[in-house]
C-alpha cells in the first residue's frame, strides 16, 4: 500500500540545515499495523506528516496505492487525504465550537456526503465507538478517553484506507489508553492499515512490526508474534 | 458544510464576547458614519437636477478681462438674455431674474390678510426654462404683463384659503401697487436652489429699476434653455461676443454653463482655489472611505490576532479534508455576516444620529429606501465585507496544518510588517484629521474675530416699505428718538454679500484708458457710516449741513488704490456723465465673506431699501416693541418683521461652520475606531507574550519594566504614523486655507499638540492590557504552557 523510497526531507533556518529524513525506505503491506518508535528528534513526525500528506519530501519517491504522490500539490494530496486517511493526534484535536456529533460529521461534510447519510454514519461510527448518549456535548464537556474515542470516531468516520495515530493514548491514563488501542486493533482487524507513532513500548506490542529510528533513518525492524 | 462553518463562527463569536463587541462595534459606528456622509452627499449631488430639461438648461455667465485679471460672475446685464434670444442662434428661450436673495421679504395682501413672502422678478419665459409645475396658469402668458404675478400653492392657500378661481383676483403689494393673480406655482421642492413663493415680471423690474435697462450694470441672472440638439460649444462660440456686439466692450465674454452644475461647483475660477460645495462633497466622501478604511482595517487586525485562537479549527478543518479555497470562502462569508450584522447595528446608530445630522448640516435628510439607496447598500456591505474579510482569510488560509495544530504560528516578517503598516496607516489618518479639526477651528475663530469694518452686533434691519417708503425721513427721525436706537439710516445693500456692481460709467483725471474698475455701489441714506460704526479714514461722511451731497461720494480705500488717487478728497469724478465730488474715504469693511478680498467700492446718497437701525444691548426687546408700535404707526397691516446683521454674518460661514462641527465628530469617531483596534491588538499581544512576561518576571522584571516593554512597540508604529502625518496634514491645511482671502498661519503647536494627543491616546489606550498582563502571576501563565 505505501511504499517510500530513499526519502529526504531537511529543514533550513538562516543557519542550521536539519536533516529530519535522510534517504528513507520503508514500505507498509495493505491491512498492516505497524508502530513506529525512536527518541525525539528522529524524524517520525515528519514521516507522519509526509505519510499523511500534510507536508512533501525534498526528494525520494512516495508511492500510495501504486500512484506516486511526492510532487502532488496541496490540492491534489487534500483530495486524495480526505479520501483515504484519517488521523488520531496525542492532543485529540477536537474543535471547541462543535459538539461530538458536529466534529465527528465533519470529514463527512468535505467530502460531499448528503445530510441523511451523514446522520446515519455518525450514528453508527458513534455507536460503535459506545458514546452515543454523549452526542451533543461539547469536547471540553468529555474525559481524555471520551475524546480520544471521539477523534478515533472521525478517523474512521469516511471509512478511510489508512489510520495515521500519532501518540494516541499520550494523553490518556492507562485504562483509557488500552480501550483506544483496543479500538485501533479492532480497526485493523477489520482492515484499516494503522501506522502509529508512539514512545510506549506496549502500544507498540498491539501492532505486527514495529520500526525504530534514528536520525532520519530505520535502524531497526521487529516482528512482532 | 455551510451550516457548520455557520455555527463554528457564531459559537466563537458568543465565546469571546469582548473581541466581538469591539469587531462589531468598530465596524457599526464606521459604518455609521459613512451612511450619513452617504446621504449627505447623495442629498447635495441631488440640487438642481429636478428639472425636465436639466439637460439643456444653462446660466449664463459673463467673463470680464480688465488689467490682465479675470474676473466671472453669473451677474450680468438685464438686457442679456433679450440680446441672447434675439442674436444667437440655439436659444428656444431665455429669462432674466432678479434674485429673491436680493430683497427683503414683500408684504402681499388680499382683504385683511397680510403675509411677509419672498419674491423674485423673472423673464416671460421663466416658466419654460424651470419646469417648475404649474397648477394654475399657460406658462407661456403668465408673464405677459407687467401687473401679472404668480403665487405659490402654500401662498395662495394663505391668502385666499383656496388655489382655486384666483386667477385675476388683485393682490396688493407692500400696500401700495396692485398685482392680478395670473397663475399658482406648486411650491418649489426642496431640492431646488431658487427658493421663492411669488414671481413679478422681470419688465416690471426694469420699469422700476433703471439701471436694469443699462448693459453698463451688472446684477441680474441671465438662464437660458437651448434648442434640443445644440451643441454647447458651438452656443458658446456664437454667444461669447453678444456684449461686445451691443457695446463694443471686448473686455467682456459671455458662456452658458450646466446649471445644475452650478449648485456644487458654485465658484467659476476666480483665481481662488475652492471650487465651491463639491468640494466639501468630495472631502466628506474622502473621509467617509477613510473611516471605512480604518473600521476594515480593525476588522482585520482583530480577525488576524484572533487567528492564534482559531488555528485548531483551520488545522483540524485541513486534516480532515478541507482545501483552501473553502477555507477562505468560510472566512469571507463570515466577515460577510458579521458586516451584515454590523450594517443593522449601523442603520440603527444612523437613525439615533440623523436629527443631530440634520442640525448640524440644516438639511432635512431622511433614512428611505430607495433602489438607489439600497444597491449603493449591498456594494458598500459587500465591499466592507470582503475588503475586511479578505486579508483574515487568506492569512489564515494558508498554514501549514501541522504546526498549526502544534500551536506554531510562525509569524512571517511580511505578516507583521502588514500588520504594523495597518496600525500605522490608521494612526496617520486619525492624525491629520486631528490636525484638521485644529485649524478648521482655528480658522472659524478668526473669521469670527476678524473686525468686519463695522459694527456686526446690534444692528437690526427692517425692510422700507408700505408708507416708510414715501416718508423716510421722518421715520428715521423718530426712529432716532426711540430709547435704545443709538442711531439710524437705510441701505439698498445687503451688507452681506454681494449687491449690484458696475464697471465702466466713471471716468476721473488719471484713468488708464486701457484698463477699468468695477465698483460695488452702496446706495445709502445719511447717517449711515456713523450708524453702521464705519470709520472715515478722510474726509467725511455724507451730512445733511452741507447742501450739495446728493452730487458726492464716498471711496473705500481699496477704490482709491484701484483708481490709484492721491489726495482723492475733493477730486471730482464724472459718473454716468455727471459730476460728482468724492467728499471722503472711508476705511474698508468685508462686504463679503472673507473668502474674498475687499473689492473697490463706494457710496452715494440714494435713501430706501432697507432701514438699518444701531440698537443698544441692554433691554433690546423693550426696544424692539418701541420700533415696532412706530412701524405700525406707518404701516398699518404690514406684519413687523426684522433681523439681526450678524445673523446674515454668520450665514456666510454656514457651511464652514457646518465642517466645522462635522469635522469634530467625524475625527473623533475615527480615533475612537482606531483606539478600539489598537485595544483588541494590545490585548492580543500581551496574550501572545504571556508566557515571555512570566518568564520574565520570575527572573525579576517589574510590573513597569514590563509595561514599557509592551507599550514600547506601539509607540514606535504611532512614532512612524506622526512622521508620516504631520506633512500631510500640513500640506492640507495649507492648501485648505488658501481658499481664503484671509486666514490664519499655520502654527507649529498646532502640530505639537495633535502629536502628543496621539501618543497620549495611544498611551492611554494600550495600557489597560499592558498593566493588566504586567501584574498578572507568572505561576498561571507558566502552568498553562
Amino acid at each position: 500500500m505505501i511504499r517510500i523510497t530513499h526519502l529526504e526531507k531537511v529543514y533550513r533556518t538562516d543557519e542550521v540545515e536539519t536533516v529530519a529524513l535522510n534517504k528513507l525506505t520503508i514500505e507498509v503491506k495493505e491491512g498492516e499495523f505497524v508502530a513506529i518508535m525512536g527518541p525525539s528528534g528522529c524524524g517520525k513526525s515528519t514521516l507522519l506528516n509526509i505519510l499523511g500528506l500534510l507536508d512533501d519530501p525534498d526528494s525520494g519517491s512516495f508511492m500510495f496505492n501504486g500512484i506516486e504522490v511526492a510532487k502532488f500539490n496541496e490540492r491534489k494530496r487534500a483530495d486524495l487525504r480526505k479520501r483515504n486517511i484519517g488521523f488520531v493526534f496525542q492532543s485529540f484535536n477536537l474543535i471547541d465550537e462543535l459538539t461530538v456529533f458536529e466534529n465527528v460529521e465533519l470529514p463527512l461534510i468535505y467530502t460531499g456526503v448528503k445530510a441523511a447519510e451523514r446522520k446515519k454514519r455518525v450514528e453508527a461510527v458513534l455507536d460503535k465507538m459506545q458514546i452515543m448518549h454523549r452526542r451533543n456535548h461539547y469536547p471540553q464537556q468529555l474525559s481524555g478517553g471520551q475524546q480520544q474515542r471521539v477523534a478515533v470516531a472521525r478517523a474512521v468516520v469516511n471509512n478511510p484506507k489508512l489510520i495515521l495515530a500519532d501518540e494516541p493514548t499520550g494523553n490518556l491514563d492507562s485504562s483509557n489508553g488500552n480501550e483506544v488501542m483496543q479500538l485501533l486493533t479492532d480497526l485493523n482487524e477489520q482492515g484499516t492499515t494503522i501506522i502509529m507513532v508512539t514512545h510506549s513500548e506496549h502500544d507498540a506490542r498491539y501492532s505486527h512490526r514495529i520500526i525504530r529510528m534514528l536520525d532520519g533513518q530505520t535502524v531497526l525492524e521487529n516482528i512482532m508474534v | 458544510m455551510f451550516r457548520t462553518n455557520l455555527k463554528i463562527a457564531w459559537r466563537n463569536l458568543i465565546k469571546d464576547k469582548q473581541f466581538t463587541f469591539i469587531h462589531v462595534l468598530g465596524l457599526s459606528a464606521g459604518l455609521a458614519c459613512v451612511l450619513l456622509i452617504f446621504l449627505w452627499v447623495h442629498d447635495e449631488s441631488g440640487y438642481d437636477k429636478i428639472f425636465a430639461n436639466d439637460d439643456r438648461l444653462y446660466q449664463l455667465m459673463e467673463r470680464r478681462t480688465y488689467d490682465g485679471e479675470v474676473n466671472t460672475s453669473e451677474a450680468s446685464s438685464g438686457l442679456l438674455s433679450d440680446a441672447v434670444k434675439q442674436q444667437v442662434q440655439g436659444a428656444e428661450y431665455t429669462a432674466a431674474v432678479a434674485p429673491a436673495g436680493w430683497f427683503p421679504k414683500y408684504t402681499l395682501s388680499s382683504g385683511d390678510k397680510n403675509i411677509k413672502a419672498s419674491g423674485q422678478y423673472v423673464g416671460p419665459d421663466y416658466f419654460n426654462i424651470f419646469s417648475f409645475k404649474l397648477i394654475e396658469g399657460d406658462k407661456n402668458k403668465i408673464l405677459e404683463n407687467k401687473s401679472s404675478i404668480v403665487i405659490s400653492d402654500e401662498l395662495a392657500k394663505k391668502l385666499f384659503g383656496t388655489t382655486e378661481n384666483i386667477i385675476g383676483k388683485p393682490l396688493r403689494f407692500d400696500q401700495d401697487t396692485t398685482f392680478y393673480v395670473s397663475g399658482v406655482f406648486e411650491k418649489i421642492p426642496e431640492h431646488s436652489s431658487q427658493q421663492f413663493d411669488f414671481v413679478l415680471s422681470f419688465e416690471y423690474f426694469k420699469s422700476i429699476k433703471e439701471w436694469v435697462t443699462r448693459w453698463s450694470d451688472s446684477g441680474p441672472l441671465n438662464y437660458v434653455l437651448l434648442n434640443k440638439g445644440t451643441d454647447l460649444n458651438a452656443f458658446n462660440k456664437n454667444v461669447a461676443d453678444v456684449i461686445t456686439f451691443n457695446t463694443g466692450d471686448s473686455a467682456r465674454k459671455v458662456f452658458g454653463t450646466r446649471f445644475s452644475d452650478l449648485y456644487l461647483h458654485n465658484n467659476y475660477g476666480n483665481n481662488a482655489t475652492s471650487e465651491g460645495r463639491i468640494e466639501y462633497v468630495r472631502l466628506f466622501s474622502l473621509l467617509a472611505i477613510f473611516i471605512l478604511v480604518i473600521a476594515c482595517i480593525n476588522f482585520m487586525n482583530l480577525s488576524t490576532a484572533k487567528a492564534s485562537r482559531r488555528l485548531k479549527e483551520i488545522g483540524i478543518k485541513k486534516v480532515v479534508g478541507a482545501g483552501r479555497k473553502q477555507l477562505i470562502f468560510q472566512f469571507l462569508a463570515e466577515s460577510l455576516l458579521l458586516t451584515l450584522g454590523a450594517t443593522v447595528f449601523a442603520v440603527g446608530i444612523a437613525l439615533a444620529l440623523l436629527p443631530a445630522f440634520n442640525q448640524i448640516t440644516g438639511k432635512q435628510i431622511s433614512l428611505h429606501f430607495d433602489t438607489t439607496i439600497i444597491i449603493y447598500f449591498i456594494a458598500i456591505i459587500l465591499c466592507t465585507g470582503l475588503l475586511a474579510g479578505s486579508y483574515p482569510a487568506l492569512y489564515l488560509s494558508k498554514f501549514n496544518p501541522l504546526s498549526v495544530l502544534k500551536g506554531k504560528l510562525n509569524t512571517s516578517v511580511a505578516e507583521i510588517v502588514s500588520r504594523k503598516g495597518l496600525v500605522v496607516f490608521q494612526f496617520t489618518l486619525s492624525t491629520i484629521l486631528i490636525v484638521a479639526v485644529m485649524v478648521i477651528y482655528q480658522q472659524m475663530q478668526f473669521i469670527q474675530n476678524t473686525e468686519a469694518g463695522y459694527d456686526k452686533n446690534n444692528i437690526l434691519r427692517l425692510s422700507a416699505e408700505g408708507n416708510i417708503r414715501d416718508k423716510e425721513e421722518a421715520f428715521i427721525a423718530e426712529l432716532k428718538n426711540v430709547p435704545g436706537v443709538a442711531n439710524a439710516s437705510s441701505t439698498y445693500h445687503q451688507i452681506v454679500g454681494r449687491g449690484y456692481n458696475h464697471g465702466g460709467g466713471m471716468e476721473w483725471q488719471g484713468k488708464d484708458p486701457n484698463s477699468d474698475v468695477s465698483f460695488d455701489v452702496f446706495e445709502v441714506d445719511y447717517d449711515f457710516v456713523e450708524t453702521m460704526g464705519m470709520k472715515i479714514k478722510e474726509g467725511r461722511s455724507f451730512s445733511r449741513s452741507f447742501g450739495s451731497d446728493s452730487a458726492a461720494i464716498v471711496l473705500n480705500e481699496t477704490a482709491v488704490k484701484a483708481m490709484r488717487l492721491k489726495d482723492p478728497v475733493g477730486k471730482t469724478i464724472r459718473r454716468f456723465g455727471k459730476n460728482i465730488q468724492v467728499i471722503g474715504v472711508v476705511k474698508d469693511f468685508h462686504f463679503e465673506s472673507l473668502h474674498e478680498s475687499i473689492r473697490p467700492g463706494y457710496m452715494f446718497l440714494w435713501p430706501g431699501g432697507t432701514i438699518v437701525a444701531s440698537v443698544q444691548s441692554n433691554h433690546q426687546r423693550q426696544t424692539i416693541a418701541a420700533i415696532e408700535r412706530l412701524y405700525g404707526k406707518y404701516n398699518p397691516g404690514f406684519p413687523f418683521t426684522f433681523n439681526f446683521l450678524d445673523e446674515a454674518y454668520q450665514k456666510q460661514y454656514d457651511s464652514e461652520t457646518r465642517i466645522s462641527a462635522l469635522s469634530k465628530y467625524f475625527a473623533g469617531l475615527a480615533i475612537v475606531i482606531s483606539c478600539l483596534g489598537l485595544f483588541g491588538l494590545a490585548a492580543f499581544t500581551a496574550q501572545k507574550r504571556r508566557k515571555e512576561i512570566g518568564v520574565r518576571k520570575v527572573v525579576g522584571a517589574s510590573v513597569v519594566n514590563i509595561t514599557t516593554m509592551l507599550s514600547k512597540d506601539f509607540l514606535r508604529l504611532i512614532f512612524i504614523s506622526l512622521a508620516i502625518a504631520l506633512p500631510v496634514s500640513w500640506w492640507l491645511m495649507s492648501n485648505w486655507l488658501q481658499g481664503f482671502a484671509y486666514r490664519i498661519s499655520l502654527a507649529p503647536y498646532v502640530f505639537v499638540i495633535a502629536g502628543i494627543s496621539v501618543i497620549l491616546i495611544t498611551l492611554f489606550t494600550i495600557s489597560f492590557q499592558s498593566i493588566k498582563a504586567a501584574i498578572a502571576n507568572p505561576v498561571k501563565s507558566l502552568r498553562t504552557e
